[in-house]
This record gives structure tokens, sequence and C-alpha cells, in this order.
């Protein structure tokens, strides 16, 4: 790559994005003049970059952008949401172009047909809502929906189970968009918990790329569901996700054919997978062949004939046109053919099979333009599948960060090398007194003294650096909600504002990952389940747009998660009742459980299932999932709400896993740790404050009895408790919900120390979570009090 | 700890989410003929489960759940296909 494209490419990135955000922000704004501006300089720029190196789907799609904000600009067409949507589908469209240059040096020539199709929405006004996208809505006289062949194959089995229980079937097909994990979805998730589902079939979107060159972050799957289910059930359980699947119904005439098709021998390549569907036609010898049969079909069907040869004629052009579907890989035709042949046998006429002919082009190739000549119905299918078989380019990269992706491991390898140096550096004072007192020169040891100096800064801050390597601001996992709920809060109808503060509050990697998932689960239900539709609100005096506000802030050592919404509240008696229903209370428990108590039990686990879709949370996934998981990393989760008002959920974190605050004690002579979480205070007791209750030592703090504990006996070190004039040093510690007092001899100090598990035969010494290197090569073992006391 | 290996063998156990998608990716790679035990599995992301496929992993041990079973059921069928695919179009 040349040096001009590589400037070129990291300003064409920094221009996407901020175009992305500078759309986002026009969203809220409309009547930012300058705004527009800056987006419209942005867009030319593009546009221009692009012209010098040729990139022509590029410059199509950015000139077409640029058009339209300057028709915003000048005033004839206003900025609403649809334009923002189809602006934003070209930003997204012009990244990927982007990849493609970075990894291939051109565009992929694909993308020519997508940026026409980009332009063209642009130009045109975008279709108006509601309107369901074209391949959605099932073609115009279509015989039968669009089912796989696989399903047909089982749906006599369903149709017996179906028909006697009176259920309805339906059919889902969903593909999930590539980026969808980064908005936190598991569309396998979805999938799992999609309510009756009876039988699924799974296979990739495009061809696996090698191992090596695989993203694990590009969804790559589609799906398709038979569901016990009705078509609204499963749309209310995909509403997330709405513009990615198909949902049909499944007719139960289409579930008769089916089983009338089923006595019909099956005559060439019968088994046909659904994706090895679109392959069979590619060869144009065959695409003629074909359509020379259906021509002939048709001729057949169309000579005069007696009502003596008519039964003949209908049952062998039926049984070519069911060869050729089966041929052709068209096997989901083959249900409506058996019901046109049906008819034509009951009215020995065969204008039904006539019809059928008719339909064909019309419904099976469903994207050929009506009133094309039959010979087109082989080549609507070839377009699809080539865009399908093209091979992907492989390496994905992220957006041009230029950001270094290291496996945590190494960075905790440099952590353990920087405590090794300090051992090894602290060797260094004792050369120097040997340089004095052994070889008699004390400007040696000077300069030894001085140059441990040096090595002793740059240690420190090494090891500070590497700390700092590990913490990230909270802002990397905050960034992706913007566009996630500006796009759930547009499925579900609703007005969204989202305010985020603090995005740049620092922590520990490992607590950003486990920051993720619960987020989004948060989100969603306050889009989902708090936050109340416009006329709704409108109608209890709120305004029409509901607030979301995360706030980021750090705490001591740990940091604060706010998430706060406007919405409804939590309905502290429907969640009584809910939790009384599933038995996770009594009913004593459902009589006096106070409001704020009740509000709890959405974290039970089992409270929030996906029959709950309605309530409180939604997707199977419960606010106990998110309560394990934070608690995994050492996190709380509260919340609070007030009905009508809002919710509140505040997260609390530790700021960094890697390094945890140790309290330095001394007991007989040997340093100890304890964990400063853990430790109320520090307080001097008189001998003769300490009593004894039943041979246990006690004492009595601001009226409450604290047992108290010598750690040396603890330990079993062999040494008698100092007990001075003054009387004893008592550490007070918490111990799961218990106050202790810990007997020791010295404090030292607090330290922020790294501390690693006892391995090999020390990891059988309970009592004890690790041990920690300080850093003149002391090993100070750290202690565990839960299984101490 | 959901995911768990030696040389020989992966794990996979309770909920498995995107972060670890790459540590299985990563594993796979190097042990390619390697055993993939997800009978304690609950539910594993998307993202793993696409690794698994894209690897045509063989050797696994499936969870007892009927939706895992009937889900690598149709998957083994579709890549079944997929060969069958590529054989008649390189043949």
């Amino acid at each position: 790559m040349t040096p001009l494209l590589e400037q070129f490419l990291t300003e064409a990135r920094e221009s996407v994005e901020e175009t992305s955000k500078g759309l986002l922000a026009l969203e809220q704004r409309p009547a930012d003049a300058e705004l527009l501006d800056a987006l419209f300089r942005r867009v030319h720029t593009l546009k221009g970059n692009a012209g010098l190196f040729g990139f022509q789907p590029l410059i199509e799609v950015s000139h077409a952008a640029e058009d339209v904000l300057d028709e915003v600009r000048e005033g004839p067409v206003a900025l609403d949401s649809e334009l923002i949507d189809v602006l934003l589908q070209a930003v997204d469209a012009a990244a990927k172009m982007l990849d493609s240059i970075e990894q291939t040096g051109t565009i992929d020539a694909h993308f020519e047909r997508e940026a026409r199709a980009i332009a063209q929405r642009l130009h045109r006004p975008p279709l108006p809502a509601g309107t369901e996208p074209p391949e959605q809505s099932s073609p115009a006289g279509s015989p039968a929906p669009a089912i796989p062949e696989w399903i047909q194959r089982i749906l006599s089995k369903e149709q017996d189970r179906a028909i006697s229980a009176g259920q309805p079937l339906t059919f889902v097909r969903y593909t999930p968009e590539p980026e969808c994990f980064f908005k936190g979805e598991d569309p396998l998730f979805t999938v799992r918990q999609a309510p009756g589902l009876a039988a699924l079939s799974v296979r990739p979107r495009e061809p696996w790329p090698p191992l090596e060159a695989m993203d694990v972050y590009k969804a790559n799957l589609t799906y398709e569901l038979l569901c016990r289910a009705s078509a609204g059930q499963l749309e209310d359980h995909f509403r997330y996700v709405l513009q990615q699947v198909i949902i049909r119904p499944v007719p139960a005439e289409a579930m008769l054919a089916s089983s009338a098709g089923q006595g019909i021998p099956s005559t060439a390549g019968g088994e046909a997978d659904p994706s090895a569907g679109s392959s069979h036609l590619e060869d144009p010898s065959l695409l003629n062949a074909a359509a020379e049969i259906l021509a002939a079909q048709r001729a057949v069907l169309d000579l005069p004939s007696t009502p003596e040869e008519r039964p003949g004629r209908i049952a062998s052009a039926g049984k070519t046109l069911e060869a050729l579907l089966r041929a052709t890989g068209r096997t989901s035709g083959l249900a409506s053919l058996a019901r046109a042949l049906q008819q034509a046998d009951a009215e020995s006429s065969s204008e039904p099979l006539k019809h059928w002919l008719n339909s064909l082009q019309l419904a099976s190739c469903g994207a050929s333009p009506p009133g094309d000549p039959p010979s087109g119905m082989p080549s609507a299918n070839s377009a699809p599948s080539s865009t399908s078989k093209r091979t992907q380019p492989v390496l994905t990269q992220g957006p041009g960060t230029t950001v270094l992706k290291v496996p945590v491991a190494k960075v905790d390898r440099l952590m353990e090398l920087v405590g090794e140096m300090v051992v090894a550096k602290n060797a260094l004072p004792y050369l120097a007194t040997r340089a004095e007192s052994e070889f008699g020169s004390p400007e040696l040891a000077r300069e030894i003294k001085s140059q441990h100096a040096v090595i002793h800064r740059i240690v420190q801050e090494m090891q500070d650096g590497i700390q700092r390597v590990r913490m990230l601001p909270v802002g990397t996992v905050l960034q992706r909600f913007p566009r996630l709920v500006r796009d759930l809060s547009k499925t579900l109808g609703k007005e969204v504002d989202l305010v985020m503060e603090g995005e740049d509050t620092e922590v520990d990697k490992h607590i950003v990952d486990a920051l993720a998932d619960p987020l989004v689960h948060i989100l969603r239900n306050s889009l989902d389940h708090g936050i109340e539709p416009p006329a709704e609100r409108v109608r209890s005096g709120k305004s029409p747009r509901g607030q979301i506000r995360i706030r980021a802030s750090q705490e001591g050592d740990r940091v604060r998660i706010e998430i706060e919404d406007d919405g409804r509240g939590i309905d502290a008696q429907a969640v009584r009742r809910k939790a009384y229903e599933k038995r996770l209370i009594s009913e004593e428990e459902l009589e006096s459980l106070s409001e704020e108590n009740a509000i709890q039990l959405v974290f039970r686990p089992g409270f929030s299932t996906s029959e709950t879709v309605t309530d409180v949370s939604g997707r199977g996934v419960g606010m106990d999932v998110v309560r394990r998981s934070l608690e995994r990393v050492g996190g709380t989760v509260s919340l609070s709400s007030r009905l009508g008002h809002g919710t509140r959920i505040l997260l609390s974190l530790p700021l960094s896993m890697a390094v945890s605050r140790v309290l330095q004690v001394k007991v007989g002579g040997q340093p100890f740790g304890i964990p400063l979480e853990d430790v109320l205070e520090t307080v001097r007791v008189p001998l003769s404050q300490v009593h004894h209750v039943r041979g246990r030592s006690v004492t009595v703090l601001r009226e409450q009895v604290i047992p108290l504990y010598s750690v040396s006996e603890l330990l079993g070190l062999n040494h008698q408790d100092r007990e001075e004039q003054e009387g004893i040093l008592i550490l007070v510690v918490r111990c799961s919900s218990n106050t202790a007092g810990l007997i020791v001899d010295a404090l030292s100090q607090a330290l922020e120390v790294i501390v690693k598990p006892l391995d090999g035969p020390l990891a059988q010494l309970s009592g004890y979570a690790g041990a920690a290197l300080l850093g003149d090569g002391t090993v100070l073992p750290v202690l565990n009090l839960k299984e101490l006391l | 700890m959901s995911v768990a290996w030696d040389s020989e063998r992966l794990s996979l156990s309770g909920h498995c989410t995107v972060e670890e998608a790459e540590t299985v990716l990563t594993w796979i790679l190097q042990h390619p003929q390697g055993e993939i035990d997800l009978s304690a599995l609950e539910h594993m992301h998307m993202s793993i489960f696409q690794v698994l496929l894209a690897a045509g992993a063989s050797q696994v041990r499936l969870p007892e759940d009927p939706f895992w079973q009937q889900l690598w059921g149709s998957i083994v069928t579709a890549m079944e296909s997929d060969d069958r695919e590529n054989r008649t179009r390189s043949g």
C-alpha cells in the first residue's frame, strides 16, 4: 500500500466515523445549521478524496449523500429519521468499502450494485413508514409461501399435531446482521427462546473463510425455524430484529398439499438442501434446457384435447414439471404443483395447471419483475447466488483503529517480570555496601547507589504503566449504545434520548468486558418496559421523548455506573404477584413484602423467563443473570424505582482486578496482608476492657460486642501476643456480615499489590488468599478472612 | 471458568459469552483434531457456535438438552450437502 493510500484510508475512516456521529447528533438537533454544514463538508471531502483514487462506488455513495445534504440545507428536503436511516446505511456501506480497499487495494466489484442501490434510495424519497420491504411481502398471486424443503419434509409429522391441537405453525427465517454482536445480541439465544420452537436448521450466510482468517465478531449464519406459535407471537419475540427476519404462517392448505405430494416418488436429486437450491441452475445450458421444458409443457397443455386424452396429458405434464422442480432445486414449488394437479384432475381441465405455469415466473422467482418471458425464470435466481458464492476477502479488521490487541496473559507476564526486576534491583544496595567494605572503593559504592536510584524510578514507572495498559475508559463499552438505543427505540416506536456522562472513567479491561452484557440487558429493559410510547407519556404529563441516562464515575477504588430512565417504573404489585405465581415467595410474603423489597424480586433466579415477555424483563435472560455476572467480578447491583417516575439501577464494580489494596500488619515479627475492603477500623483496647466469655475473648466497642481472635493462634504461629501497657492492637474486620476483632502486633501501611494464588504444596494451606511480592522482595502472605474465621 | 482446556480437549460449561469466542478459535487452530466437550454447557454465544461450525469440529460431545442435539443435527446435514455441492461443482 502506498503512503498516499494509507493516508487516504486514515482520513476517510475518520470522515466516516464523524459522519456517523454527526448524523446521530443531527437527528437530535435537526435545526443545527452548523452541524449540517460540518457534515456536508465531511462528505464533500470524502467524495473529493475518493475521486483522487477513482474509487467509483465510494464516489457514487458520497456524491448522493452530498446531494441530499445539500437539498436539506437548501430546504426542499426535510431531514427525518427515515432519511437518516438511509444516510447511515450509506455510511455503513462506505465503511465496508474502506475495509475492502484496505485489504485488496481496491473496492470489491459487488459494491457497485450496492452503491447504486443506496444512491437511488437517497435520490428517491424513502419508502413511507410501514411499507414492507419487497422481500418481506409475498409475491402477488403466489400459490405457496416460500417454505424450504426441509420443512416440507417434516410438515406431515407436525401437521397432525398442529391440527389436533388447533395450533398455528409459523416459519421464520432469521439472518442476523453481520455486526449484531457489537450490539450485544446473541441471535442463537433469541432463536433458542423462540416460542414453540419445533424444528430448526442453520447454515452459513456466506462461505466460511479459512479458519485462520475468521472474524469471530462477524455473524454469518441464517437460521430457519418452524414454530408452533402464531406469527404475532413470533413478531413479538423477534421485535428487536424485525428487519432481519421473515415470518410466515404455514397455512393449513400447505400442510395438506405437502402430504398429498408425499406419495409421488422423487425423481432427480430429490434431497436438495435449501442452501444448495441456488447453485443448480448456474450452467447456462441447463438454464436453456429448463426453459425449453417449461415451454414444451405449456404447448402440450395448450393443444386442443378430447376429455379422454386430458387426464393423461395433465398427469404427464405434472410429472415432468415435478421432475423439473426437483432437478432445479425448487422443491418449495412442489406443494403448489400438487395442489394444481389435484384441482386439474377434479375439474378435468388443464386450466389450473396452466395457471400454475403462469404463476411460476411470478412466484418461484420472487425477485423477477412481472411480465418476464418464461425463459427468465432460471435467470432470476442466478443473481443472488453469485453474491453468496463470492469469495469473501479474508482479513476483516476493526475500522482503522491503530490499537494493538494484546492478550491479557502477555500483559500479566510483563507485570510479573517487573516484579522480578524489583527484587533484582534490590540487590544493588547490598553490592554497594560490599564495594565499600570489601573492596574499599567508596566512589564505586556511590556510583552503584545513584544507578540504583535511577533504576528504581524506572521500575516504578514501568509498574504504573503496565497497570495502565489494562485500564480502559468505560466509554469503550458505552460507545456502542447510541446506535443500539436509536435502532431499538425506532423498532419499538418510542422516542428516547440517551445521555452519557463520565465515559472517560478508567477501569480494568476485565471489568469493562464484564460490564457489556449486563448494560445491554439493562438498556433493553429500560427501552422495552421502562420508557412508555410517546402517546402514553403525554397522557401522564411527561414530555413525549423519554430519557435514559448512563453516568459513570469513580468512587474510591470502585467505579459506579448509574442507569436511570424516566419511564413508567416497576409496578411492585405486579412483581409481587408474578413472584407468587412462580412460587418464589410464600403467601405471607405476598402480603407483607414492602414495595422496596418486592422490586428486588426481579433479581431472583427464575423470576424472569421467556413467559414474562411483556412484564419487567423480557428476553429469557433475567436480572438474576445481570446480577450473577457482575458478582463474578466483585460487583454489586441495586435497583430502585418509583412507579410512574422511572427506574434507577446502580452498578458498583472494583476499578481493577489485578491490583488489590491490602493493609500490611505484623504478627510475630512476620508481615501479613489483610484485604483493605474487609477492614472497618483499627483500635487499641486497654487490657482491662478485654473480657472473657466462655473461654473466648471479647471486647465492647460502641456498645457492640466484638469477638476477638488472635492472628498468631489462628495461623498456628508459635508466638505470644504482645500485650503492652497501652493495651492490645485490634483490627476490626467485617467477615460475611459479621464483625470481628483481630489481634495483631503492629500495623505498617496500606499497599497496592498484585495478589497471586499460592501454588504447589502451599496451595493446600487454608486461610490464605495468596501472596504478593513487595517492592523490597519480601513475600507478603495475604489472609483470607472468610476461611480463617 | 466456563472455558477450560488441555492439549486434547476443550471444555465449555455454563454460559459462554462472546468474549470467549477468540479463545475457542485459538485453541481449535492449535488443536485441529482436538475434542470439544460441551456436556456441561448451558448456552454458548452464537459467535462460539460459529467457530465450531466453521472449523467443522467433528469430535464433539453434545449437551443433553435436545436443542443442541437438534441444532447440531441440522448443521451436520447442511455441511454434508455443502460438501456434495462442492464435489459436484469441482467434478
